[in-house]
């Protein structure tokens, strides 16, 4: 038998098995007297065997052989598994797992020539190339069924369209018989019975119109249906790429039990949204990353158990690793319960490194500190350890994310825990952008390099110049001057400014305007263009318009390459703030978030912005707000559920609510003042003026003192 | 030439097909199996920065198209006259890709043999682009390197 097509299949398998017989053994580590737990690992070991049998690699079929005679005796006497089988058991697992891998880059199998299969002198490269198993994909036989359900649908509509276009020469027939008649009618002598004629004409283009109605009629309902047919079909395509994320899940309860020993660590592991589906690119690409983050939590983080008992902690550090969809984009969160990052500790650890003076960093936020962990070769260690504290992989972690189109959030606080959420795109076909103009074409940069937009910026900030921005010193560029084009005649006063962070440095951009945010699906190019630098692919809009999405990277390096020669140095003073705590926006809308800081901040407001409910509550807790401005639909908290989460908190009681949505029904502004909101403001409706007369008001009086 | 080609097309009595199209009042050819339609040219997108050659890209059918600049590609100046052209869509290149071009002339048999070497006076550069010259009833052809013109 010609066993090298199933090789293939046989590894994706045996990867399966060996995943299902890792996390037994972790259960079983923790329960050992669980006869179901032995059972499933006898099962587990016994078909690999066979699979590994039936295919001749008799070197994996051998240890599975072993493994099963092993918990064959500890379905008798469940202390035959003590703490040196264990050890002997997971050892063995990884001998499995290597051959396996070694089968999947195409070595062929030594054993499956002794055992005396005629293997035959074929081409070399025939079953190499056969046998590249990574490029197969499991897909699970309900995805196909409801695209088997479509293809029946798709057969009627084209049957359809077939009896339409008979339909519509059948009319054709009929007028032009008409046509036919009345000129011939012309050509008559005017009688009565012509006359009566006419009113027989009249008949047959009634009954022509009315044909004509009713097809019309019938192809645009046709159109409806196809068109779903079509996003149907659309999506369900789609859906065939994209796996649980639990594939990658599920090699952490093993990993997170040896990397917990190797430290001396005690973990209590919990996972969750394992089912959540991302697209097999994004798949292959997180996992190094999340082992990273996973293997810090546990070096880093979390503290030995004596240290926790004295901190007052379960010696048990809790561990979790979850995965949640929020409409496109999936939030992959790593969160330890150990000791927290020391932002004393960082500030150190960058003077050392020369990234920043003593005194600037005193200016930086926590978050900008944070996301220090991620630079190439950055550790708080003194001393380092095995695995981590080198430095080494974490900067993998922002790379990665960075290239599939997400961002990483770091929160942290000293002695409590840390938490990172890896924001990425449910599938790389979608992309988040900003739509901008520039000399009168539109434009795309994605959402996830734009760290704010600021709206009619001083004429003082040109081209070439670098200004400071919230104790930053960033280089201003025209976006028409970064790609070669002539300058817009509109380069006066009231610019907009976007400021675009990339893995070197942050960069201001002029453009001439920010149009919205849409998701669009993204086209790589390439030939000619594959190699253009400064653009990172193409999208079309909903109106066939080709948009160009530029590759922010490259850009930023352009800046930094002219730099010496044309930047010159001018110190912005620092925006006037009035007295006050502050204003939050929530609101998950890069552009519309923007939008309102732009106004009030130009009033002299300080204006923060959280994406969603959830961290909204997390930085309202942390100090005094004046004012919050929210959205309604958000991913996590709603805006309606935050604001019924503050009348809940006595201490957020009384802070005013605007809320501003899209949503203006009756009923949604009723919901909105039923949880409490002392104002609601249609998205796009009001005038600037508005919302900061509403602000001021608020502020000036708090929320009993003005009636909406 | 690729042998494909000899596979597909065996010599007809006529010859094979080519494509004629015009840029300005020179005419070119390709051979008709590489085509794979040809549209009326409508926004097209520039790309900023671009090389001489790109003339942007167009949307055919949802599928975004790199268009090349035949005129750019043979060294010709580029049309005074403004008009849009024609884009002709190619196929069995590993990315969408299409030429752009004045005008379509029409579809003509060549017989291999009636195929002359470009002259020699040409610059190097400009010979590279042909598989050879040859007449029609309207007048002489020149007939592309499709596979040379585009990933110049």
């Amino acid at each position: 038998m010609d066993t090298s097509a199933f090789t293939g299949k046989f590894v994706e398998e045996a990867r399966d098995r060996l995943k299902s017989l890792g996390n037994a053994l972790v259960r079983l580590e923790a329960q050992p007297q669980s006869a179901e737990v032995i059972a499933e690992i006898f099962r587990e070991a016994h078909s690999l065997k066979g699979s590994a049998q039936m295919l001749g690699f008799l070197d994996i079929s051998h240890i599975a052989h072993q493994l099963e005679d092993l918990f064959v005796a500890a379905k008798r006497d469940v202390r035959v598994i003590d703490g040196r089988a264990f050890d002997l058991v997971f050892r063995s697992l990884d001998l499995i797992a290597a051959r396996v891998e070694e089968l999947a880059r195409g070595k062929a199998a030594p054993e499956a020539a002794k055992a005396g299969a005629p293997a035959g002198q074929k081409p070399a490269q025939a079953p190499r190339r056969r046998a590249a198993p990574g490029q197969s994909l499991r897909v699970a036989v309900e995805k196909l069924d409801s695209l088997t359900h479509l293809a029946p649908e798709m057969v009627i509509q084209s049957l359809k369209a077939t009896e339409r276009h008979h339909e519509l020469r059948r009319v054709e027939l009929s007028i032009a018989r008409l046509r036919d008649r009345v000129r011939e009618a012309r050509l008559a002598p005017p009688t009565r019975s012509r006359i009566a004629e006419l009113g027989e004409y009249a008949d047959v283009l009634d009954s022509i119109t009315r044909r004509m109605r009713s097809l019309v009629t019938n192809v645009s309902d046709d159109q409806a249906r196809l068109t779903l047919i079509t996003e149907e079909l659309r999506q369900h395509v789609i859906d065939l790429t994209m796996l649980p994320v639990g594939t990658v899940f599920d090699t952490f309860p093993r990993a997170v039990r040896d990397l917990s020993r190797s430290f001396d660590k005690e973990v209590e592991l919990t996972m969750t949204g394992r089912e959540t589906e991302l697209e097999k690119r994004v798949i292959e690409k997180i996992a190094d990353p999340l082992v990273h983050l996973v293997r810090n939590a546990i070096d880093h983080g979390l503290e030995s158990p004596g240290d926790r008992k004295r901190a007052g902690k379960p010696p048990a550090g809790a561990l979790l690793i979850a995965a949640e969809q929020h409409g496109n984009r999936c939030h992959i969160t790593v969160r330890d319960d150990g000791r927290g990052i020391d932002p004393k500790a960082l500030r150190a650890a960058a003077v050392r490194k020369g990234i920043a003076a003593a005194a600037e960093l005193e200016q930086w936020t926590n978050e900008r500190l944070f996301n220090l962990i991620f630079e190439p070769g950055f550790s708080t260690r003194t001393e380092t350890t095995d695995v981590s504290g080198r430095g080494v992989g974490m900067d993998v972690v922002r790379v990665t994310v960075d290239t599939l189109g997400g961002t990483v959030r770091v929160q942290s606080e000293l002695g409590r825990g840390t938490t990172v959420v890896l924001d990425l795109p449910l599938s790389l076909a979608l992309l988040r952008v900003v739509l901008i103009e520039v000399s009168g074409e539109i434009t795309a940069i994605p959402t996830a390099a734009i760290r704010r937009i600021l709206n009619g910026t001083p004429e003082t900030m040109k081209h070439g110049q670098v200004v400071e921005i919230e104790g930053e010193s960033i280089p201003i560029a025209a976006l028409t001057a970064l790609l070669g084009q002539p300058a817009s005649g509109a380069a006066s006063a009231g610019q907009t400014v976007l400021i675009i962070e990339t893995r070197e440095g942050r960069l201001g951009v002029m453009v001439d305007a920010v149009i919205e945010e849409q998701e669009l699906v993204f086209q790589e190019l390439r030939g000619p263009l594959g190699d253009q630098l400064t653009i990172a692919g193409a999208a079309l809009l909903g109106n066939g318009e080709i948009v160009p999405i530029l590759d922010m990277q490259a850009l930023y390096q352009r800046v930094v390459q002219s730099a010496g020669t044309e930047m010159a140095i001018t110190t912005q003073a620092p925006p006037v703030t009035r007295q006050s705590s502050g204003v939050l926006v929530v609101e998950d809308s890069l552009v519309a978030a923007e939008m309102h800081r732009g106004i009030l901040s130009g009033a002299g407001y300080h204006v923060e912005i959280a994406q969603d409910g959830v961290e909204a509550l997390e930085l309202l807790r942390r100090r005094d707000w004046d004012l919050v401005i929210t959205d309604v639909d958000m991913p996590n908290m709603n805006g309606v559920e935050l604001t019924v989460h503050l009348r809940a908190d006595p201490r957020l009681r009384r802070l005013p609510v605007i809320i501003v949505s899209s949503r203006d029904s009756g009923d949604n502004r009723r919901s909105g003042f039923d949880a409490g909101a002392d104002a609601y403001l249609a998205k796009g409706e009001f005038d600037q003026n508005e919302i900061l007369e509403l602000v001021r008001k608020f502020i000036a009086h708090g929320r009993e003192g003005v009636t909406p | 030439m690729t042998p494909d080609e000899t596979a597909a097309e065996p010599a007809k009595p006529e010859g094979d097909p080519y494509l004629g199209f015009f840029l300005g009042d020179e005419m070119y050819g390709l051979p008709l199996h590489r085509l794979r339609e040809v549209c009326r040219l409508e926004h097209l997108r520039r790309v900023p920065g671009a090389a001489a050659h790109v003339a942007g890209l167009v949307n055919v059918r949802g599928e975004i198209m790199c268009a090349i600049d035949a005129r750019a590609i043979l060294g010709l100046a580029p049309s005074l006259s403004g008009e849009v052209g024609y884009l002709i869509a190619l196929r069995d290149f590993d990315y969408p890709v299409g030429l752009v071009v004045d005008s379509i002339a029409d579809i003509f048999p060549i017989d291999p043999s009636a195929i002359d070497a470009p002259p020699s006076a040409w610059p190097a550069e400009r010979i590279a682009c042909f598989v050879g010259m040859s007449s029609v009833r309207t007048g002489p052809i020149g007939l592309l390197d499709i596979d040379r013109v585009v990933k110049r």
